[in-house]
């Protein structure tokens, strides 16, 4: 008996290192690196675009709507006092007063200002400046009391300016407007060429994932069929089925982030703290001043949720895989009527995988909101000291609306890379269930250097030489079989159920490799060639018999040319004729999953047609006609016969009287051959032989 | 109308309300807090443009920011647990409703679906819906209400202002209705597409030993590619439409930005509304910006989820055959008197009747044998006494009943059976063979192992009767699994026993003794043998000889052997076969 340790439960305690299975993976995006550049750079670009725009609201409010100038009370002894120079300041036409416009403002921060702050000479009142002509002073005349000139401007209190009326004002700041207009146009071109950036850029990325997901779905499906026998005695179908689909499909989304978003996140992130560093590092200092608080929890958020999400990915597949059970064997279930029984097992899967997803939503229900904690930090700490600087004009307030801008553009990425690191954590949750099964060595090797199967010669076809093997160590399942088939012989294997019979073939077709001894096909030892040459030239009909969804004529060519006159001369051997003439539409009848809709005799005689059909040099029959009927059966048996003769070929048969005309009868008993030859000398030495088929003979007499 | 396809889940809905709530209300002071912010922003802006002399009103506007942030923190923790909770508590709700509604539809309806079919509704299908019930629905609340409020913030600054910003946003709903329904169509591609992908890797597995011994490795992985390739292209076809939806909506969300700054820039130019006002209000289109693009994000989880509730209903909406409630049935047929009245049935897809005009009387305790040429009905006529297959009106009684008339569960608990195909489930060999009867003791699981010569055999494995066997029994011989089938069936004492050539795979000595044993457990109820071996049927009382759905011969062993016909074929046959040993 094969290993049996099946369960639907994985270990959960295997841990990859992250970085392993990044480099594993990496391999994957080799082939399509120039396109991840390109979806990386359309990202840069696209928050390129997108960082430009807030800096339109910025320029329009210090250029144009909150341009102001600070009235100075000096005398010009003060000049030297405070050590101004005579550019810094624009005279006013009235007596002491003086402007300082917005540039000289930003320029003359620290001790200068402070000083002349203390001493009350800078008016809390902001002023409008615009360049003076002769319309504007009529206006200013008009409306305006008191306002101010100097050679080149115009200055006006910014209270006063809501007293002018409409068309007035409009005249006053034309140029305003015109700036305004300028920088509408500008922010459109800016929105335009974002919106194509980003466009291509999504359909890159989804193009580049899907193909990548193409070649690790192709890369494992390709590594579970050449698993060897034994791993899938251990995994149930359920599970690798969600792994080469769900587990799969679960990595889009980090490719999506990770060529999109998680890039240009990233840069969105640099760029705003490079931009706010250059405004003003001071603010920017006290901004960001909360971030190492972010990291720290990351990382220990990173570990509660790696173990919870592995839980959730293991829950999926055992769910699949009772799923995949249930269905595939419903009549048995419907038949003992077991609906409500498996039911509740299967709610008691579907609730331990609630759990495990209920613990990562728990996990990261406390770390988000985490993320906002910091923000609106950031932002109280921008308005309290970037407020205390504004007012004593280190930083204009164009400036600070440009730091609360940015730090919402700031923390969105941030917000969204915690909600991609869920992802990733999800998904690399997934690539560590990957890995593990592409990792997995169970596999039969084909040679280094492999030979090829000769054509048969004067030796035997097939030879068993002191054949040992067990399933599991320690129990022993064949012991020293020896025995050998020539060309053209037809040798039997008898035995009770449970003899070892079937491992046989499982050794011939070498599903299994041997612990001992040699098995050797035309002279050549099966280890020695390639298992697919090895398998091409063996036509088995299994016990299990298995049809694929498909047409009956699908089902007999598996995928290979034959006309169809081959295909119904097999189906004739097998008096499976019948079959094909009982479908309306002959060959071409569909064929359901698993050939449900065929009776276990009638799959049996397709599988037989297969074998037939392929017409290999060695036949291989593990008690192919078993739900066939004895009439049936016999003419199987007399129309196989002339190919049989020019065929080798072993059988396994539990009626003896299938396989009276054997050249060879071998019986197995326990594991060893207890006896072999033909059936009449079997029958002389009256051993085991003898007496099953004495056992057979009471049951019909 | 847009929630017609979730009616399935509106109980789940229900059942969750009071987290429902709980979630939306929290989600709602998010919302209201979030919204209080750019309101101490305006404030601060608008005071440091008058123009201060000290930092306390600073700090206090500071101090507030950060007593806002904390309540929405818990308050944001609050939804997230409880409506991301509900999301999986729906998602849980609907798969177990969805696997137990699998379990019970009639085999005919299962035939048309694959097993890989069901399997990605159970799964990707799932999630969706999930995607949609849960941040679908935060994404629809946030939007509508961040919407709104934004919006009569908005109007109390400057109504002028608002129309003309949200200008776009009529564009922005034009272009995502246009573009919904081809999301769902495309999704719905997809998943269907993953459905076949799903089904071409468990066929696969399930039929590895083929792939294995035909060495059909390579072109299964040709033909896996192409259907893998088929995947590919169905996402690309519909990112072609989401990567025009995202950016559009992006584009003119961002548009209404560039209209504030002329529009809006100009109506400050001219004092129409202060700076302050100016910066508030982009503040309220920064925080519009969103609920617009989770506007096209919305539509994308609605027509996703749609389009995947729409697949799961198509399987609900199959009816089943069993009955909602979970009592026991009421009244089990107990003589097993059995009564076939001109029966006469086609699988749809065949062009002939599998079976035609069967007409049979079998009194308590009979023991039948069944036999004929492979394909000639014999199975199709256990599975219609089960009811597997659904039977015409009047032409099966069981103690005089029409077997329609009786529920399945009260039908079925009359049956023992032994199925042709020895499936067996990847647990251990005890849950195996009380696999009809859970709650068994042991002893009578070990007699009946004893029973059908697979005692010895049991005791060798490592763990005993406690050994898990391989999925479908992947590790046990053929023999073995239909021993564990025979001890499976004889352990639920049901008054009809059926095997249907059940003891195909076994060895003569041990078949010969189980029939010694069924010939024992047959004296007590009503039994079906079918079989190809005189053997095992000869002792039956009724033998009856199927050929093409048609009963060719009846009658009692001797009487059958004394006419020409394929019975007495099968007998010669087998009889010239044991002259021959």
């Amino acid at each position: 008996m094969p290993p049996t340790d099946i369960h639907f439960e994985e270990s959960h305690t295997t841990e990859i290192p992250i970085v392993r299975l990044i480099w594993y993976f990496s391999r994957f995006f080799k082939p399509y690196w120039p396109a991840i550049a390109c979806t990386l750079l359309l990202a840069l670009s696209a928050v390129g675009a997108e960082l430009l725009l807030p800096h339109f609201l910025k320029l329009a409010m210090d250029r144009h709507l909150t341009v102001a100038a600070r009235r100075v009370d000096i005398t010009p002894a003060d000049f030297s006092t405070y050590s101004l120079k005579a550019t810094d300041l624009v005279s006013a036409a009235e007596g002491t007063a003086f402007f300082m416009l917005p540039d000289k403002l930003n320029a003359l921060q620290g001790p200068v200002m402070q000083a002349l702050g203390k001493a009350g000479r800078i008016s809390g009142e902001s002023y409008y400046f615009t360049t003076k002509t002769p319309g504007k002073m009529l206006t200013a005349r008009e409306h305006i009391k008191p306002f101010y000139t100097s050679g080149e401007y115009l200055f006006i209190p910014y209270d006063a300016l809501k007293d002018i009326p409409y068309p007035a004002l409009a005249a006053l700041r034309a140029d305003d407007f015109r700036g305004i207009i300028e920088l509408a146009q500008l922010f459109l071109y800016v929105l335009l060429g974002g919106f194509i950036l980003t466009f291509t850029q999504m359909y890159l990325v989804e193009y580049t994932s899907q193909k990548i997901m193409h070649d690790i779905r192709m890369n494992v499906f390709g590594h579970l069929q050449q698993r060897s026998m034994s791993f899938f005695t251990k995994n149930p179908v359920g599970r690798l089925v969600t792994r080469a689909t769900n587990d799969v499909q679960n990595l889009h989304e980090m490719f999506s982030a990770l060529f999109a978003n998680i890039a240009k996140d990233i840069c969105m992130i640099v760029g705003i703290i490079v931009v706010l560093f250059i405004v003003s590092w001071k603010l920017a200092l006290v901004s960001f001043s909360l971030l190492p608080l972010l990291v720290l929890g990351t990382f220990f958020f990173n570990r509660l949720s790696r173990s919870a999400f592995r839980e959730v990915r293991i829950k999926v597949a055992a769910l699949n895989a009772r799923a995949q059970e249930n269905l595939s064997g419903i009549s048995v279930v419907k038949a003992f009527g077991r609906e409500l029984h498996n039911i509740r097992q299967f709610n008691k899967l579907n609730h331990e995988n609630y759990r495990a997803n209920m613990k990562q939503t728990l996990v990261f229900a406390v770390f988000n909101p985490l993320v906002d904690l910091c923000r609106f930090s950031a932002i109280a700490l921008i308005i309290w000291y970037g407020g205390m600087q504004t007012m004593r004009d280190a930083v204009s307030l164009g400036t600070l609306v440009l730091f609360l801008y940015y730090m919402r553009m700031f923390f969105r990425p941030i917000q969204d890379l915690a909600e991609k690191y869920n992802i990733l954590q999800s998904a690399m949750a997934s690539l560590e269930r990957l890995y593990l099964l592409l990792h997995d060595t169970g596999t039969i090797n084909d040679p280094p250097e492999p030979r090829s199967l000769p054509a048969p010669g004067p030796g035997p076809v097939i030879e068993f030489e002191n054949v040992s093997f067990s399933y599991q160590e320690g129990e022993p399942v064949l012991q020293d079989v020896s025995f050998t088939v020539e060309k053209g012989e037809t040798v039997a294997i008898v035995g009770l159920t449970g003899a070892g019979k079937s491992t046989i073939i499982n050794l011939l077709e070498r599903f299994y490799d041997i612990q001992s001894g040699s098995i050797r096909i035309n002279g050549v030892d099966v280890h020695l060639m390639q298992k697919n040459e090895l398998r091409k030239n063996m036509s088995l009909v299994l016990q299990d018999v298995f049809l694929f969804a498909g047409t009956l004529r699908s089902n007999l060519t598996l995928g290979k040319e034959y006309d169809d006159e081959a295909v119904l001369r097999a189906l004739q051997i097998t008096h499976a004729d019948r079959l094909e003439r009982r479908f309306e539409n002959g060959l071409a009848a569909k064929i359901t999953e698993g050939g449900k809709t065929l009776s276990a005799g009638e799959r049996q005689l397709v599988s037989f047609a297969r074998a037939v059909l392929c017409d290999t040099e060695i036949l291989v029959l593990d008690e192919a006609t078993s739900s066939i009927d004895p009439v049936t059966e016999s003419l199987i048996q007399d129309a196989l016969k002339h190919m049989l003769s020019r065929r080798t070929s072993l059988v396994i048969a539990h009626r003896l009287s299938t396989i009276r005309n054997a050249d060879k009868i071998i019986v197995l008993h326990k594991g060893a051959i207890h006896e072999q030859g033909t059936h009449d000398q079997l029958m002389q030495q009256q051993g085991l032989y003898y007496r099953l088929s004495q056992l057979q003979e009471n049951g019909v007499s | 109308m847009f929630l017609k396809p979730f009616g399935t889940i509106k109980g789940a809905v229900l059942q969750n309300r009071w987290y429902i709530l709980a979630g939306m209300v929290s989600l709602l002071v998010v919302d209201v807090m979030q919204l209080l912010i750019p309101l101490v922003i305006k404030a601060a802006i608008d005071t440091l443009t008058r123009g201060i002399e000290s930092s306390a009103p600073l700090l206090r506007l500071a101090a507030g920011i950060v007593i806002i942030a904390a309540l929405i923190v818990v308050f944001r923790f609050i939804w997230r647990y409880c409506i991301i909770g509900t999301s999986r508590r729906i998602e849980m709700d609907l798969r177990g409703r969805l696997f137990s509604h699998c379990v019970r539809l009639p085999l005919k309806t299962l035939l048309h679906t694959t097993t890989g079919d069901l399997m990605a509704r159970m799964t990707n299908d799932l999630e969706a819906v999930r995607m949609c019930a849960g941040i679908g629905l935060v994404a629809l609340v946030d939007t509508v209400f961040l919407g709104i409020a934004s919006i009569s913030f908005m109007m109390y600054i400057s109504p002028s202002l608002t129309l003309a910003c949200l200008t776009p946003m009529v564009v922005i709903v034009f272009a995502t209705w246009l573009l919904s329904s081809q999301v769902h169509k495309r999704f719905a591609r997809v998943q269907a597409a993953f459905s076949v992908l799903t089904e071409k890797v468990r066929e696969t597995l399930a039929g590895i030993t083929v792939i294995k011994a035909y060495v059909l490795e390579n072109s299964n992985l040709d033909s896996f590619s192409s259907i893998s390739r088929d995947y590919v292209d169905k996402n690309l076809g519909l990112i072609k439409i989401l990567g025009l939806f995202f950016p559009l909506i992006m584009f003119f969300a961002n548009l209404s930005i560039g209209i504030l700054l002329l529009y809006g820039g100009r109506l400050t130019l001219f004092s129409h509304i202060t700076p302050g006002d100016f910066v508030a209000f982009a503040s309220y289109l920064w925080i519009l910006t969103w609920p617009m693009m989770a506007l096209g994000w919305i539509v994308n989880l609605y027509q996703r989820g749609a389009a995947s509730m729409i697949r799961i209903n198509g399987v609900l909406d199959n009816e089943h055959e069993m009955p909602q409630q979970t009592e026991a049935p009421r009244s089990v047929p107990a003589d097993g008197a059995i009564e076939i009245n001109n029966l006469t049935f086609s699988y749809e897809y065949g062009t002939t009747p599998a079976l035609q005009n069967i007409s049979l009387s079998i009194p308590p305790g009979t023991t039948v044998g069944i036999t004929g040429k492979t394909g000639s009905g014999k199975s199709t006529l256990c599975n219609l006494l089960l009811r597997l297959f659904s039977v015409p009106d009047k032409s099966i009684y069981i103690d005089g009943r029409d077997v329609n008339a009786l529920t399945i569960p009260e039908l079925r608990a009359a049956f023992s059976y032994v199925p042709q195909d020895s499936f067996l489930f990847s647990d251990t060999i005890s849950e195996n063979i009380a696999f009809g009867v859970p709650d068994a003791p042991a002893a009578d699981i070990q007699h009946l192992a004893e029973t059908v010569q697979i005692s010895n055999e049991i005791q060798e494995f490592n763990e005993g009767f406690d050994t898990v066997i391989g999925e479908r029994g992947i590790t046990l011989s053929g023999g073995q699994k239909q021993r564990l089938c025979i001890a499976r069936a004889l352990l639920k004492q049901a008054p009809v026993l059926i095997l249907d050539d059940c003891l195909s795979s076994l060895d003569a000595s041990t078949t010969e003794s189980i029939i010694l044993q069924l010939k024992q457990a047959a004296r007590q109820r009503t039994t079906l043998i079918v079989s190809h071996r005189v053997a095992a049927i000869q002792h039956a009382d009724i033998i009856l000889v199927l050929s093409d759905g048609i009963v060719e011969q009846q009658g009692t062993h001797e009487e059958l052997i004394d006419r020409e016909g394929l019975y007495y074929e099968l007998y010669l046959k087998q009889k010239l076969e044991q002259e021959a040993v």
